[in-house]
């Protein structure tokens, strides 16, 4: 029985990973596109206003599978897991953007003032007055989004990328431990996700302590 | 008696509404003076932090032009005349998450383009001025709402205006600390800086201002210099507001 749950844990180890790339990739890319798409959401710039709000809209409305589906038949990217870490990023980009703006209309107004009356231009005040606030308020909200990237994730063995669940298949049709499999993978997930917890909690004390608001 | 000094701000018939019936500047004609330290009083509602707030344009007037040393107050022109003229808030507007230092060199740096070398000398007379010499590794937070505000008049002072706006800097602050940024105003009085201060600190008024204007409903009652403001105004509201505040 041990020697089924090595040959498990060294099976799925692969698909650990395949995960452990797509997962920080999307991350990165997500925040990036988030910060981009929640700055310009909150500047309302003519045109670009609408082009935000379209984006948002349709992310929101889509389930992550059919995008990632339809993004896949479309033929669009040859490499199954660039497919998934392009989908996962433009469908969370969307949600992170959202979680920025809200950061963003939290700041108190007095904050936007004092940046504008020392003649800050909308970038300086950006990145040295209003986002360094921002990260305070958002991380809880950042993380919960991150935990559901992770777990979306399990979603990309429907375009055939060889992750976890993939692996997960394979080898309970030679050990017959449908169940110790999925405990096996339901650890791996856990133990991701709550690494990542304990992660935004020491950013949000770090934080904290460098600033007494 | 402004013959020999230069007009820093114009205001040619502003107007300013909220909404469709609420005017807070009507019809606005005045001029502030280089050099001057100008009170602005009068009973809340009464226009006199739109008016301050219209300068540099965090408030867009609804018609009539506000000029700046000759320079019209409009979006395009909002960030030069912002580095002209500094102000000073109520509640302090202090960046939380930077020491009072870096608050004051921020602007220097990412609006004027100067190095913090070139400005940390200048910075520290500044806040050895206003008392903060011990303090300028302090985050906001840390400080008491007196030494807040010093740190805010630092953060003006920085930016080496040509014009200091206050917006009733002392209103936000226990009566213990009122004297303590006061002090720092007269100062700055003394020295001739040109400042125009909302306020309702008639001691203040009496012996640091060059000029007290009184509005009421949007409008300039009246201006004259602080010993006739205070012996014959020249109007009846202004007599009213000075029985009830003095």
């Amino acid at each position: 029985m041990v020697a089924d749950y090595l040959t498990i844990i060294n099976f799925l180890s692969a698909g650990l990973l395949a995960l452990l790339k797509v997962i920080p990739i999307s991350m990165v890319l997500s925040l990036i596109i988030g910060i981009i798409v929640g700055v310009l959401g909150y500047l309302q710039i003519p045109i670009l206003k609408y082009i935000v709000t379209l984006y948002v809209t349709i992310m929101r409305g889509l389930p992550p599978l059919t995008l990632l589906l339809l993004v896949f038949f479309s033929g669009s990217f040859v490499s199954p897991i660039v497919t998934a870490i392009i989908v996962l990023s433009i469908y969370h980009g969307a949600y992170v953007a959202e979680i920025i703006r809200a950061g963003i209309m939290a700041i108190p107004k007095g904050q936007h003032e004092g940046a504008d009356s020392i003649g800050l231009s909308v970038l300086s005040k950006m990145v040295h007055v209003i986002m360094p606030q921002v990260w305070l308020s958002i991380i809880p909200s950042l993380v919960g989004q991150y935990v559901i990237l992770i777990k979306d994730t399990t979603l990309i063995s429907a375009i055939g990328v060889m992750e976890l669940l993939n692996y997960a298949r394979q080898i309970m049709q030679v050990v017959y431990r449908p169940v110790g499999v999925y405990v096996v993978v339901a650890i791996f997930f856990f133990i991701i996700c709550y690494c990542l917890e304990r992660l935004s909690k020491y950013l949000e004390r770090r934080i904290k302590a460098k600033t007494i608001l | 008696m402004n013959q020999n000094k230069q007009i820093i701000v114009e205001f040619k018939d502003v107007v300013k509404q909220f909404e469709k019936d609420l005017v807070v500047l009507d019809h606005l004609n005045m001029n502030f003076y280089d050099g001057e330290t100008h009170v602005l009083c009068g009973r809340s509602g009464a226009g006199k932090s739109t008016l301050i707030r219209c300068i540099n344009y965090l408030e867009k007037i609804n018609s009539g032009q506000i000029l700046v040393e000759g320079e019209p107050v409009t979006k395009k022109h909002a960030r030069t005349i912002r580095k002209k003229c500094a102000m000073v808030f109520q509640s302090f507007n202090l960046f939380p998450h930077m020491t009072i230092l870096e608050n004051a060199l921020l602007g220097p740096m990412k609006a004027l383009g100067q190095h913090k070398g070139e400005m940390i000398d200048q910075i520290g007379t500044y806040f050895e001025k206003v008392g903060l010499e011990n303090k300028m590794d302090a985050l906001p937070g840390e400080l008491s709402g007196g030494q807040k505000q010093r740190a805010a008049i630092v953060r003006a002072l920085a930016m080496n205006p040509d014009l200091i706006l206050f917006d009733e800097p002392t209103s936000a602050l226990d009566p213990e600390m009122i004297g303590e940024v006061l002090n720092v105003m007269e100062k700055l009085a003394d020295e001739g800086r040109t400042m125009i201060v909302v306020t309702h600190e008639m001691g203040f008024a009496r012996v640091a201002a060059d000029k007290i204007s009184f509005m009421d409903a949007g409008k300039i009652v009246s201006t004259c210099a602080p010993d006739k403001f205070f012996t014959d105004p020249g109007h009846e509201s202004v007599e009213r507001f000075l029985k009830q505040i003095l």
